[in-house]
C-alpha cells in the first residue's frame, strides 16, 4: 500500500512539474480619472464609487483583452483629507470593475494609493504644495485626464 | 520498491524533452546552427580504443551549443544586466506598474545567431513599491517580469526578481532615542537606489515556448 501511495505521489509531482506554468504574470491597466476627484468633497467617503477610463488597449498574450476608453469604476476604501504639515492627503481605492472586449465584467482586486504629491517632480511644485499646506490644509484634487494610474492584475482565467 | 522509484525518475526525465518541444523559436535556431555531423561520430578503431580506456566517455559528443540549449530550456541561461539609468524610490514619478529599463552588460548568446547582445535594453515591471516614511519606515521595491522587445516585434521573456529594501536607520534612531528621546520619530527610513555604475544583477532566459503563451 505504501509503495503504491509513494508511486502515485511521485507520479503526481512529476506531472505537475512538467505542466507547471511560469510564475503568475501581472498585467497593467492604465487608467485616468473620468471625473474630478477632490478629498474636500463630502461625498467622497469610504464606499463611494469613482469613475475612471482606460488609457491604452490591454493585451493578454496577443489577444486584445480591454479596449482603450472603457469605463472603470473603483471603490473608495479610505480617505484622508485636510492634511497639515508632515501629513499627506491620501485616497485608497480598491475593487476595480470594467468590461472586456466581449462585454463581460472584469473585476480587479488591487489597492491603489493616491497621494497628493503623486506626479510632482519639480521643486517648485513641492514648494507650492508645502506652502499651501501650512496655511490651508492640503487636499487631493485630481482633474479628468490629468494623471495616469497603474492597476495591476493577474492573468485572467480562460473560462 | 526500487523499480517504482526508477519508473518515476524515468517519467521525470521525460519532462525535459517535452519542454524542449514547446520552444519552436529556440529549437529552429539551434537546429540550424548544429551541423548534422555532430550527432553520430563515425566508428573507428581509435574511437573504440578511447571507449575501452575511458568508460565514461559519452558516445554522442556534447557540443557547447547543445549544452547551452539545455540550460536555456531549463531556465538557467544567465544574463547580466545593469540599470540603464539611475532608479530610485525617491523619484515621485516612479510607481507600481511602471516599466524600468536595464541594459545587458555582456553578450549572452545561446547560439551564434540567437541570444542577447551587450547593450540591449531589457524592461522590468515594478510589481511592488513601498514608500519610505517617518520613524525609520524604509522604502522597498520589487522588479520582475523582464522582457525584451526586438525590432521585429518579437518578445523575449526573462526570469528573475530584483528586490531591494532601504535602510531602516536603526542606529540613527537608537542614538536619537538615547540623546533626544521621542525625537527619533522624525527620522525617515531609507530610499532604495539602483546605480548603473555599480549594480549588476543576474536574470535568466526563460523557457521561451511557455512564456510566449502567457
Amino acid at each position: 500500500m505504501k509503495k503504491i501511495f509513494l508511486s502515485l505521489t511521485l507520479l503526481i509531482f512529476s506531472v505537475l512539474f512538467m505542466q507547471m506554468p511560469c510564475e503568475a504574470r501581472k498585467y497593467v491597466l492604465n487608467i485616468t480619472p473620468a471625473q474630478e476627484i477632490n478629498t474636500k468633497d463630502e461625498t467622497l467617503q469610504k464606499g463611494a464609487v469613482v469613475n475612471f477610463t482606460t488609457v491604452n488597449d490591454v493585451y493578454v498574450g496577443s489577444a486584445l483583452y480591454i479596449k482603450k476608453g472603457t469605463p472603470v469604476t473603483a471603490l473608495v476604501n479610505y480617505v484622508e483629507k485636510d492634511a497639515w504639515i508632515g501629513e499627506t492627503p491620501l485616497l485608497i481605492l480598491s475593487y476595480f470593475e470594467t468590461k472586456d472586449v466581449t462585454g463581460d465584467p472584469v473585476v480587479i482586486d488591487y489597492t491603489l494609493k493616491i497621494k497628493a504629491k503623486y506626479g510632482m517632480s519639480k521643486f517648485s511644485e513641492y514648494a507650492k504644495y508645502y506652502a499651501k499646506s501650512i496655511i490651508f490644509c492640503a487636499n487631493l484634487n485630481l482633474k479628468p485626464n490629468d494623471l495616469i494610474f497603474n492597476v495591476l492584475f493577474d492573468k485572467p482565467s480562460e473560462d | 520498491m526500487n523499480k517504482y522509484i526508477g519508473l518515476m525518475i524515468i517519467i521525470s526525465g521525460l519532462c525535459l524533452p517535452v519542454r524542449a518541444e514547446s520552444i519552436p523559436a529556440l529549437q529552429d535556431a539551434v537546429e540550424k546552427s548544429i551541423p548534422s555531423s555532430v550527432s553520430a561520430p563515425a566508428p573507428s578503431s581509435s574511437a573504440e580504443k578511447l571507449l575501452k580506456d575511458f568508460k565514461m566517455t559519452p558516445l554522442v559528443e556534447e557540443t557547447p551549443i547543445m549544452e547551452a540549449k539545455i540550460r536555456a530550456v531549463a531556465g538557467e541561461f544567465p544574463v547580466k544586466v545593469k540599470p540603464a539609468k539611475k532608479i530610485t524610490t525617491s523619484n515621485p514619478l516612479l510607481k507600481e506598474g511602471d516599466y524600468v529599463e536595464f541594459e545587458v552588460v555582456e553578450d549572452a548568446m545561446i547560439t551564434a545567431d540567437f541570444g542577447l547582445k551587450k547593450g540591449e535594453i531589457v524592461k522590468g515591471l515594478v510589481t511592488k513599491l513601498v514608500d519610505n516614511g517617518f520613524n525609520g519606515s524604509e522604502a522597498s521595491i520589487v522588479i520582475d517580469q523582464f522582457e525584451i522587445t526586438r525590432e521585429s516585434g518579437d518578445k523575449l521573456y526573462l526570469v528573475g526578481e530584483i528586490k531591494r529594501t532601504g535602510s531602516n536607520h536603526d542606529k540613527a534612531i537608537e542614538s536619537s532615542n538615547y540623546i533626544l528621546g521621542p525625537a527619533a520619530f522624525w527620522i525617515r527610513g531609507g530610499e532604495v537606489h539602483f546605480n548603473p555604475e555599480k549594480d549588476v544583477f543576474t536574470i535568466y532566459l526563460n523557457n521561451i515556448g511557455q512564456a510566449e503563451k502567457l
